[in-house]
């Protein structure tokens, strides 16, 4: 009777867990909704009257007639007849919702599952290097999100097939510590220690000769860092 | 009596053997089929684990042939069109549909090193196409250069289209794995892939002022002096950056060559060990770090911080700061501060600052922003007054306060705008930073001031 009590309570644990992951993640991603404005509402807003949802006109601003085109395109598509525009809904549509701006004039461009994201991988890639190289390899991933050779978002970054081991290996599950969350908060704060770099390689174990043709600009511990 | 006793314990010794290997077969049997079972779920989990890895890929795939489909009708149309609202319907088209397909593509790197020229294409033409929409809208018209860069950015379209749908013959094979087809570097699937990033290959260079564009890499360090300092100055300035927790065993390494050379510095001090980066072009200093310094209690107030913030920057020797924005999370205040000139804040000019809520001592900072942009410049007067301006706001805004601000334009340049904060009118009570262009009187930008988890942020 007591293990079956713990067992309930695990599920009920674990189900508490799930709801709060996808709650956070639903309140946490960013929306357009009634009273939205901008070129992304004009985006949807032109999308909308070419697939023949919406009728009004393509002014960037998401009135009631942009409400009742969004919830005509959630019916049709099966999705929740919100009218808002959330991470499913663009999805459907075709729209990302988080510009790619670099102007941005303080450190609250990227969210905080990013910043946990970019310490997971920060921890991957570089515990036990010194401070200043896991600052290093935090900046290098932010670098990649701003030129165009690379994915756009952090995650898209550090998830690109074959482009950190950490993935490959599974280590990129590791829980980060202390000093990877502080190296990833100072790496989004602005501190790029390696001034642009897009590479870094451990020369005692880096296969590719590729990578050995890049310029090195910098070394951290066990890291070279390369344009 | 003796031989029927005889007869019965030679039985049952045969009984006994039977019974042995009858036990002995069964366990056999049933480790066997509990073996197997376990097997076949191994096997089952492994082939669902595919399964769903074949079903990820091949969603990215066709909904990278579907993009690039909406991209090459998009161009084509964009290169017919005449009037401004089709030709911005075709161009927000391009930019949707090159965001998209990006995302994708990115999903098919098969290369360690990640960086794709493919990519680069696709997310510059969404870009120029951005790039293209606000000059229309600010009254430009689409130049024969333009007109000619929409028409190499539809032909390489038109290109990749052609190779994904020879693709598709491959990709449409029943026996076909994304997952095999990519870890072999000889498929013709991981072949064809590569063959968009080959240094054959040309795409159109696209000359605009984006965050994407080429212009961008060739930033250069405006605020940096031309003289360079020693190791023995860096350790100087070192010291004047953590003038506040003291120094000791101040070691001064070589950092990075790219762009501008650096010293990294470390040190110890009464915070723990402390990380500063210092150009060698004028011993500025880039940033610097305490990450062992800890807040237990938030006892300062915001503008005590930003107080001390301004002092701070003034005696590491960067003149004319003015907080411009603070922000608390985690017990530590972020402070913006942004360069003053003549009545006007210079908000490219930015040094950042992190200052303890427990004791207000300064434990981090961050001056790339105004090392790449501070320079002397000539700032015009406005054509538009403050009144003029404000009537570019929206009258659901009620505005409490106006100044004169220099900010970023989209890509390059700088643009002089009154910068007018105010609260919408209704219950929500939002808070708005409205930047109109003191010389036109257009409505330029719009943040929104947003009290999320990591203190108060602009969005």
């Amino acid at each position: 009777m007591r293990k079956f009590f713990t067992f309930v309570l695990y599920i009920a644990i674990f189900s508490a867990v799930l709801v709060t992951c996808f709650v956070s993640e639903e309140t946490s991603a960013e929306v357009l909704k009634q009273g939205s404005t901008g070129s992304l509402v004009k985006t949807v807003q032109t999308k909308l009257k070419n697939w023949g949802y919406y009728t009004g006109s393509v002014d960037g601003i998401f009135g009631t007639k942009t409400v009742a085109a969004v919830k005509y395109f959630q019916r049709v598509n099966g999705l929740i007849q919100d009218g808002i525009i959330g991470a499913k809904t663009a999805a459907a549509m075709g729209v990302t919702l988080t510009s790619s701006s670099t102007t941005s004039s303080t450190s609250g461009s990227y969210s905080s599952s990013d910043s946990y994201l970019l310490a997971k991988c920060i921890y991957a890639e570089a515990r036990g290097e010194p401070y200043t190289g896991q600052v290093a390899v935090g900046a290098v991933i932010l670098n990649r999100v701003r030129s165009s050779k690379f994915p756009n978002s952090i995650s898209g970054v550090i998830y690109q097939p074959y482009a950190f081991t950490c993935v490959s290996d599974g280590q990129i599950n590791l829980t980060p510590d202390a000093t990877a969350k502080k190296a990833a908060q100072d790496a989004l704060n602005g501190w790029d220690p390696t001034n642009g770099c897009l590479y870094y390689y451990n020369p005692a174990t880096a296969t590719s000769s590729w990578i050995w043709s890049r310029t090195v600009m910098l070394s951290i511990g066990k890291h070279n860092f390369a344009v | 009596m003796d031989r029927e006793r005889l007869y019965r314990s030679k039985d049952h010794r045969k009984i006994g053997w039977i019974l042995v290997i009858v036990l002995l077969t069964a366990a056999l049997i049933t480790m066997s089929v509990l073996f197997a079972i376990a097997k076949i779920g191994q096997m089952d989990s492994v082939r669902e684990y595919r399964a769903l890895a074949e079903s990820t890929y091949s969603k990215s795939y066709y909904a990278l042939v579907y993009n690039i489909d909406g991209l090459e009708t998009a161009t084509e149309k964009l290169s017919v069109a005449s009037g401004k609202a089709t030709r911005q319907e075709y161009l927000a088209d391009i930019t949707s549909y090159a965001t998209a397909a990006a995302e994708n593509m990115s999903n098919f790197s098969s290369e360690e090193t990640g960086d794709s020229k493919i990519l680069k294409f696709i997310n510059q033409s969404g870009d120029f196409a951005k790039y293209l929409d606000d000059k229309l809208n600010k009254g430009g018209s689409i130049s024969d250069q333009d007109r000619e860069t929409i028409a190499e950015i539809s032909s390489s379209v038109r290109e990749i289209k052609r190779t994904l749908a020879e693709l598709g013959n491959e990709v449409q094979r029943g026996d076909f794995s994304f997952v095999d087809a990519l870890k072999e570097r000889d498929s013709l699937f991981s072949a064809t892939l590569r063959a968009f990033d080959d240094k054959e290959v040309a795409y159109p260079s696209m000359i605009y002022d984006g965050p994407f564009s080429d212009a961008l890499n060739d930033k250069e360090p405006k605020a940096l002096s031309k003289e360079r300092v020693d190791e023995v100055d860096a350790e100087e300035v070192a010291a004047r950056v953590l003038k506040e927790v003291g120094t000791t065993n101040i070691l001064v390494k070589e950092g990075s060559k790219n762009i501008f050379e650096t010293y990294d510095v470390e040190a110890d001090t009464a915070k723990g060990r402390a990380y500063i980066t210092i150009a060698k072009q004028g011993g500025m200093p880039v940033s610097f770090s305490l990450p062992e310094a800890t807040s237990q209690s938030v006892a300062i107030t915001a503008a005590e911080a930003e107080s001390f913030a301004e002092r701070y920057v003034q005696d590491v020797g960067i003149l004319s700061m003015k907080a411009v924005w603070a922000s608390l999370y985690d017990k530590v205040y972020y402070i913006n501060l942004a360069a003053y000139e003549e009545g006007v804040i210079l908000y490219p000019d930015l040094v950042k600052v992190k200052v303890s809520a427990e004791d207000g001592s300064i434990v981090g900072m961050d001056c790339l922003n105004y090392i790449y942009n501070h320079t002397a410049r000539i700032i015009g007067a406005p054509t538009v007054t403050e009144h003029e301006a404000s009537e570019a706001i929206s009258e659901y805004l009620v505005v409490s306060s106006c100044r004169l601000t220099l900010i970023p334009a989209k890509g390059e340049g700088e643009i002089l705008a009154y910068e007018f904060f105010g609260t919408k009118g209704d219950a929500s009570g939002d808070k708005y930073f409205v930047y109109v262009d003191a010389q036109t009187g257009e409505e330029l930008k719009i943040m929104r001031v947003l009290d999320g988890e990591r203190g108060l942020l602009l969005q």
